[in-house]
């Protein structure tokens, strides 16, 4: 939790520093499923795109890219209330 | 003029060219053909990709050199502008057909699968996009002109912003009804300086008939309309103005009125927001 409080620290004006954000694909419940990551980040650093998308078939597996990471500040709000734990920040 | 008029306008605004609205302009266009194609089927994982990929490097040099790329990009495939009601009426007159789908901007950025159809789509594009049921969950929804005329002066009484979109420039498939931060292209625009071409006006307010009830204020999506608490009045930051019209709607007094961009020297060449490194102040 230091890292985080130390991010937290400097996160005025924003993406000022490289923060990684690092996204676990096997933890995810799914994008459209779940989504409060992509809902609940005040800089909308998330995406969600669709993987194995064939024709005719509604796609069940959406995930997540860090697309806008460089605006991330470090704030934590998406590993809070990401349940399953998917998410965690690298400084 | 901005450079899209001079090239594809045929003496009108470009996106009031029928021309550019024509289903020939991708039968026969095997590149534009193949974009229309795979649209639906790519377009979420490659943009995600495609800018995470540019953003990266953002501390070394090249981040300037990628940013305009990716700006090029836009212009060569996928430009936006932002156009008033009066235009995005005379828009349904010429497209056609003319159907809603949901808005693909608003679920790969904030989740959001309520069944609400904020995009309209026309020509070929339908075609291709019906094969894609995920990219369209809750149908496509075909309107004829009337009702995509109600659809849009509905969507501008709610505030949002209609924009116009190429599928490999100058050939039109869709409007959008967009707002920050859920639209793609306007928080790309904002937030980096591409995606977006500004519009052909830029927005004014007449102090004189402004009683100073603050209501455009924060209707304005691109943040261009501030306060003036020493003369009680709106006023509008023309720099950052995009010339979408929407603040209009809700003023009583009728004190915003459009301006041609062409008709103001400094502003007639802005067309794009500064390409900006985060954080580092440094402006192109
Ligand atoms: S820590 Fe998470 S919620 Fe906060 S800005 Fe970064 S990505 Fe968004
Ligand atoms: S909050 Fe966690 S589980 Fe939910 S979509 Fe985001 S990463 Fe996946
Ligand atoms: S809505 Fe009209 S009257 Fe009210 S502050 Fe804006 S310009 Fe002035
Ligand atoms: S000030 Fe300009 S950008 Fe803002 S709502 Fe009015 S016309 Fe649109």
């Amino acid at each position: 939790m230091s890292g985080l409080n130390r991010l937290k620290s400097r996160a005025v004006g924003g993406g000022s520093e490289m923060v990684e954000i690092r996204f676990d694909k096997e933890k995810c419940i799914g994008a459209l499923r779940c989504g409060e990551c992509l809902r609940r980040c005040p800089q909308a650093v998330f995406r969600s795109y669709p993987e194995n998308r064939r024709r005719g078939e509604i796609c069940d597996e959406w995930y997540l890219a860090p697309t806008y990471q460089v605006l991330c500040t470090g704030c934590g709000i998406c590993i809070e209330h990401c349940k399953p734990g998917a998410l965690s920040l690298i400084c | 003029m901005c450079k899209f008029c001079a090239e594809h306008g045929a003496g009108k605004r470009w996106y009031l060219n029928t021309k550019n609205y024509v289903d020939e302009m991708v039968k026969n266009d095997k590149e534009r053909e193949e974009f229309v194609r795979n649209f639906a089927a790519t377009v979420e994982k490659d943009g995600a990709y495609r800018i995470l990929e540019a953003l990266t490097p953002f501390k070394s040099e090249s981040w300037m050199d990628r940013s305009r790329e990716l700006r090029e990009w836009y212009i060569y495939w996928h430009q936006g502008q932002p156009v008033t009601i009066e235009e995005t009426k005379e828009i349904m007159k010429i497209a056609s057909p003319i159907a809603k789908v949901e808005c693909l901007c608003r679920r790969v950025l904030r989740a959001e699968t309520g069944g609400e159809k904020y995009c309209l789509l026309f020509g070929m594009l339908l075609d291709y996009i019906r094969d894609w049921p995920d990219f369209t969950p809750t149908g496509v929804e075909p309107l004829t002109v009337d009702e995509a005329i109600d659809e849009v002066v509905r969507r501008d009484r709610e505030g949002l912003v209609h924009t116009v979109w190429t599928f490999k420039t100058p050939y039109i498939a869709a409007v959008c009804q967009c707002a920050t931060p859920v639209c793609l292209a306007l928080r790309q625009a904002l937030d980096f300086g591409y995606m977006l071409h500004k519009g052909e006006y830029v927005g004014v307010i007449d102090t004189a008939k402004c009683d100073g009830c603050g209501e455009c204020v924060s209707r304005c999506q691109f943040g261009a309309i501030k306060f003036d608490p020493v003369i009680g009045k709106a006023y509008i930051d023309m720099w950052k103005c995009y010339g979408c019209g929407v603040c209009r709607a809700v003023c009583d007094r009728g004190a915003i009125s459009m301006r041609e961009r062409q008709s103001i020297p400094e502003l007639k060449d802005e067309w794009f927001e500064p390409i900006k490194v985060p954080g580092s102040g440094r402006w192109e």
